[in-house]
Parts: structure tokens; C-alpha cells; sequence
């Protein structure tokens, strides 16, 4: 795999430093660095002042160490990579997140896990369940159906006011959004990354159950690509750290502490693997 | 393959990041960790231990990473119980972005003594969380001076540091090494207390492996002085190329954007070696202290 770095900053130096395994065995190769630096070499990779349009067409992915232009970011969306990514990630395979960010994968998400999951890996959003907030009874209508409610025009439920949140209608579920933004913003967003769903390659994601059934349904679910979180008395064995109190306290909903512990630096164990779980192994 | 225990786990997952490459190469094996809190869930293959089982755990253990915040506290809690080289605190892995287990090893084991005209090397020895065995700690000596004591580090450092000069409103205390190499005991509040960091220090100076360091070289004449000093393992930045391996060229001061944003070349190259740097690091500090010919990147 070809890699590109753009910028001479420390975040080059810790890219460099993460990834000196792939590069060692030769599974990544970087071409060059591009930066307006004062030498011409940093261990034994070409520093070049631009960026070659050619270039870019041939390599894999582009790693912003340095803000890029924003034309040649929305150009190139699919091959540029934050250098963050590499750097605050925990539990990171470089080879593995390449396979995911190419596969284009959509989630389905009943909650902000969904959006985490995009922001953190920087994979450009490619499903409409960014930021939403669905009940779980409907998300589990929805998910069963998925065709038929995706294929559904969303109609207006409500905007903002005292009393209710914005909320759309997919036919009998109410999609509710966040707060700050109006329905019809709402729904050409929608429009928008619905068009980018990947029929293809798409996996339910859910964390709100409310009971045991609610369980057994989500696991019925005719699709092979789902994860649910879970904890009930300590039983699930990949998340009972949330049975212990003090971690309780310290993400006070577990929703909360789903999301932080997708991603980031993250203090102590993770109870997961995103890049596992997203790639179907065990995580 | 080395075995290692891991203590606590407040920042277990970096940790393990950090030293993957190792652990995939099968050069490193994480055997057990060891509890410093109740309460841990995870499902990793390591064993789990409470940490009054270390004594039982010592023979097969070859390092040991604190991974717990607390490090001064199970610092203090393992050297009761294990030899203080056998220990390695988390944050010099997870902080130095440059860490490289083996080079470190090598460093730790090697009981290097870095004699350096101001505070950079305390800060290695700091931020490689390594045993001060220097006396030149918080300190800082005139150009001058330090040559002298390079060119004759066994004598001066066999005479007793005298008191020169006691704190004044805006200046440090000095002690005077043989009457005439002046040290300014910058971060110590009086002489004695200085005299008295030196006097613990300057018994675990290691002469079979001395790194001299200066910080900054710029006239003709100290750079032949510099030449003279007849230990191997030497560096001094400069502004200026001199082609040679000892007197490190930093390029990057050239560049306009890096003068801006580190203020002193002073300031620049300690920033190289701290925790979290600024800039790319124009050399591999740990190659360069273990005396390895590849240590420049740029």
C-alpha cells in the first residue's frame, strides 16, 4: 500500500513512528512527505514541496499531518486520512482500517455510536443515522424492514419547540434529530446521505434495549452484519466492566460510555475493537 | 523472549499499542498484570494478579511497566520488593513518541552518565524515566568552565564542590569545583541544598560510558576545544555545519516557522527531547545516547 504524508509536523514524526511496523515488512510504503521544510530528507523519505495530481490518482491514502487545501480535500474525500486517526487510536491496525475505509460500510446506528464510529476513523458519513435518535421499539421495526422504511420519503413530525424536539416521520417512526437544526435542513441531509447508502454493506448497530425481548428480537434479525451492547447483571462478558460503580459514575449513561470507549485515547482497557468489530472478527 | 508484567491498568491499552510491534514479533510477552485497584473486567489472554502476589510472580518476570497514574506511589511500593532496573514507568512508553523498547533496554542497562552544560540532560534522564548518574542536574555551567571540566572530568569531579557564591534576589547559588569551574546550582534554593544533590550524584558517575553534551558551539576555537575532549560519545547543537558526527547541525532552525514558534535555539532543542515535542525530532535520542552511527533523520 502506497501512503502519501502531507505536512512536516509532529504529527508526521508519530504517523511515521505508528505505522514503523507496516513499513518495516514493507505492507506500507510512503512515497514522500510534502512540506515546505528546510531539508530535503527525514529518515530516508523524499520531503517535496507539491502535492502531484499524479501522485495522488496512484496511492492509496493521503495522511493530513497539515490542514490540506479544501478543493483537493473534497476532490480526493475517499483518500485522505487524518493523521489523528493514527495517532489517537488505541488498539489501531493501519491494514486493517485501509480494508474498512475502502469497503464504504454504512451503520446503522439507533444512537450517536454511529457517528463516533465516522468521526473518529474519519471515514466519510455514508448513511442518514448521523446524529439521529430513534425509540427502540421503532429502531427494531425499522431495522427488520429496512427497505421498505429507507425507501419511504421522511415527512414532517415537528420542529423545535418548547416542548418537542425536531423529529421526522419514516411512515410510523419518529426519526428525531438534533435540536439545533430545523426539519427541512434536517431532511435534505437525509436526502443526501441516504443517497450514499451502501446497499451492499451495511451493519446494525444497537444499545438502547429496554428488555430481555427486545434482545431476542435483535438477534433474530435476518442480517448477518449487527452488534449489540448490553449489560444486564454482568452476564455480557465484553462490557460487565459496566456492573462496577465507579465506571458507572464515570460516564454516568452507558450509552455514554459505549461511545467513549469506541475510539480515542482511552484510559485503562477497552471492552472492544472497533476496526474488529466493523471487520466481522472477534473484537 | 522477555516477559513482562504490567501493573495497574489506567493506561494498559496504550501501552500495549505502543509495544505492539514487539509483542507481534513475539520478542515480548505480557505474562501477567498485576491488580493496583479492585474491579477489573477484561478478556485479554494475560493473567490476572493481585499485587501482593508479585513476590511469588519474580522469577519469571524479566521487566516490569507501571501502568497505573499513580507511578511515584508503586515506584516507591515495587523498589521495596524488586531491583529498581527491572522497572519501567508507563509514561516514558506511552509519551516518548519516538520509543523504541529494545533501544531502551540497552539505554537502562548501560547506566550512562550524561554531563551536560544545562538542564538537558536531566531532562533525558527525566523523560527517559531513568536513575540520575550525573551530579549535573539543575544545573548549569559558563562555557568556559565546562570545557575545563570535560577536558579533565576525573579530577574535578574528585574535588569537593566549595561555595562560591550564595543566592542572591536574582541570582542562583554557585559552588566552584578545584577553585576554578564555577557550577550554577540553578533550581536549588540554597548552596547547601545544592551540595548536597551533588554529593549523593557525583558517587554514581559511571566513567566507562560518559555522554558529553553542549547545548549550543558556535565560535572556531570552542569547536576545536570540543574536538580535544577525548570521551567517544559527544554532541553539541549548532546553528552551522561542521560536518561532524559530534557537532549536530539542527537544519531545521533554518526554517522560519520553527524560530517563531520555539522562541530560544535553546528552547528548541530541549523542546526535541521533552515529553511531548513540537516538531519532528531531528535525532533518535536513545540511538544517540547508546552511541549508534544512524542516529541523525534529517
Amino acid at each position: 500500500m502506497d501512503i502519501i504524508l502531507y505536512g512536516f509536523t509532529i504529527k508526521t514524526d508519530e504517523v511515521l513512528y505508528n505505522l514503523r511496523k507496516e513499513i518495516g515488512e514493507g505492507s506500507v510504503r510512503v512515497l514522500y512527505i510534502v512540506a515546505d521544510a528546510v531539508c530535503n530528507f527525514f529518515d530516508n523519505y523524499r520531503i517535496i514541496k507539491e502535492l502531484n495530481s499524479n501522485d495522488i490518482e496512484k496511492v492509496d491514502f493521503i495522511i493530513e499531518c497539515e490542514q490540506i487545501n479544501e478543493a483537493i480535500k473534497e476532490k480526493y474525500e475517499d483518500k485522505i486520512v487524518s493523521a489523528d486517526v493514527l495517532i489517537k487510536n488505541v488498539k489501531f491496525n493501519f491494514l486493517k482500517y485501509a480494508s474498512i475505509r475502502k469497503r464504504k460500510i454504512s451503520i446503522v446506528s439507533c444512537s450517536n455510536w454511529g457517528k463516533t464510529v465516522y468521526d473518529s476513523l474519519y471515514i466519510p458519513y455514508n448513511t442518514p443515522f448521523i446524529g439521529v435518535q430513534i425509540n427502540s421499539e421503532e429502531y427494531l421495526t425499522l431495522i427488520e424492514n429496512i427497505d421498505l422504511y429507507l425507501n419511504d420519503e421522511l415527512k414532517f413530525g415537528s420542529d423545535n419547540t418548547i416542548t418537542t424536539c425536531t423529529y421526522g416521520k419514516l411512515r410510523d417512526i419518529n426519526i428525531y434529530f438534533p435540536n439545533d437544526i430545523k426539519f427541512v435542513e434536517a431532511k435534505k441531509r437525509w436526502i443526501h446521505l441516504l443517497d450514499r447508502f451502501n446497499w451492499n454493506d451495511y451493519i446494525f448497530e444497537m444499545d438502547n434495549f429496554l428488555n430481555e425481548r427486545q434482545l431476542e428480537e435483535f438477534k433474530d434479525i435476518n442480517h448477518s452484519q449487527k452488534i449489540a451492547f448490553y449489560c444486564e447483571n454482568g452476564t455480557d462478558a465484553s462490557l460487565k466492566a459496566w456492573s462496577d460503580q465507579a465506571i458507572r459514575r464515570k460516564y454516568r449513561w452507558f450509552d455514554d460510555y459505549i461511545v467513549q470507549t469506541a475510539y480515542r485515547k482511552f484510559d485503562g482497557v477497552k471492552p472492544y475493537n472497533v476496526l474488529s468489530l466493523l471487520e466481522g472478527s472477534s473484537c | 523472549m522477555l516477559n513482562f508484567a504490567i501493573i495497574g491498568a489506567d493506561n494498559y491499552d496504550m501501552i500495549l499499542q505502543k509495544i505492539r510491534s514487539e509483542i507481534e514479533d513475539k520478542l515480548v510477552n505480557i505474562t501477567c498484570l498485576f491488580a493496583t485497584k479492585p474491579g477489573y473486567y477484561f478478556n485479554a489472554d494475560t493473567r490476572l494478579h493481585s499485587i501482593e502476589e508479585i513476590g511469588e510472580c519474580n522469577q519469571y518476570l524479566d521487566y516490569y511497566i507501571i501502568a497505573d497514574n499513580d507511578e511515584l506511589y508503586w515506584w516507591n511500593y515495587l523498589c521495596n520488593q524488586i531491583p529498581e532496573d527491572k522497572i519501567i514507568l508507563g509514561r516514558v512508553i506511552t509519551k516518548y513518541i519516538g520509543f523504541d523498547l529494545f533501544e531502551y533496554l540497552k539505554l537502562k542497562a548501560s547506566n550512562i552518565s550524561i554531563i551536560s552544560d544545562s538542564c538537558w540532560g536531566g531532562m533525558v534522564y527525566h523523560n527517559l524515566g531513568m536513575r540520575f548518574a550525573t551530579p549535573l542536574v539543575n544545573t548549569a555551567v559558563e562555557k568556559e568552565d565546562f570545557f575545563k571540566l570535560i577536558l579533565n572530568l576525573e579530577y574535578y569531579m574528585s574535588c569537593p564542590l566549595e561555595k562560591y557564591k550564595e543566592r542572591s534576589a536574582t541570582l542562583p547559588p554557585v559552588g566552584i569545583l578545584g577553585g576554578e569551574v564555577k557550577i550554577g546550582l540553578n533550581h536549588y534554593t540554597d548552596f547547601y541544598e545544592g551540595k548536597k544533590a551533588w554529593e549523593r550524584r557525583v558517587d554514581r558517575i559511571n566513567y566507562n560510558n560518559i555522554f558529553i553534551e553542549m547545548d549550543t558551539i558556535e565560535s572556531e576555537k570552542d569547536v576545536e576545544l570540543f574536538k580535544q575532549c577525548k570521551y567517544e560519545k559527544k554532541v553539541a547543537f549548532t546553528k552551522n555545519d561542521y560536518s561532524t558526527k559530534s557537532l549536530f547541525y539542527m537544519k531545521q532552525w533554518d526554517d522560519v516557522n520553527v524560530r517563531i514558534k520555539s522562541g530560544s535555539f535553546r528552547g528548541y532543542v530541549q523542546n526535541i527531547i521533552s515529553d511531548c515535542p513540537a516538531f519532528p525530532r531531528p535525532m533518535d535520542v536513545e540511538k544517540m545516547l547508546n552511541g549508534s552511527m544512524d542516529y541523525i533523520r534529517m
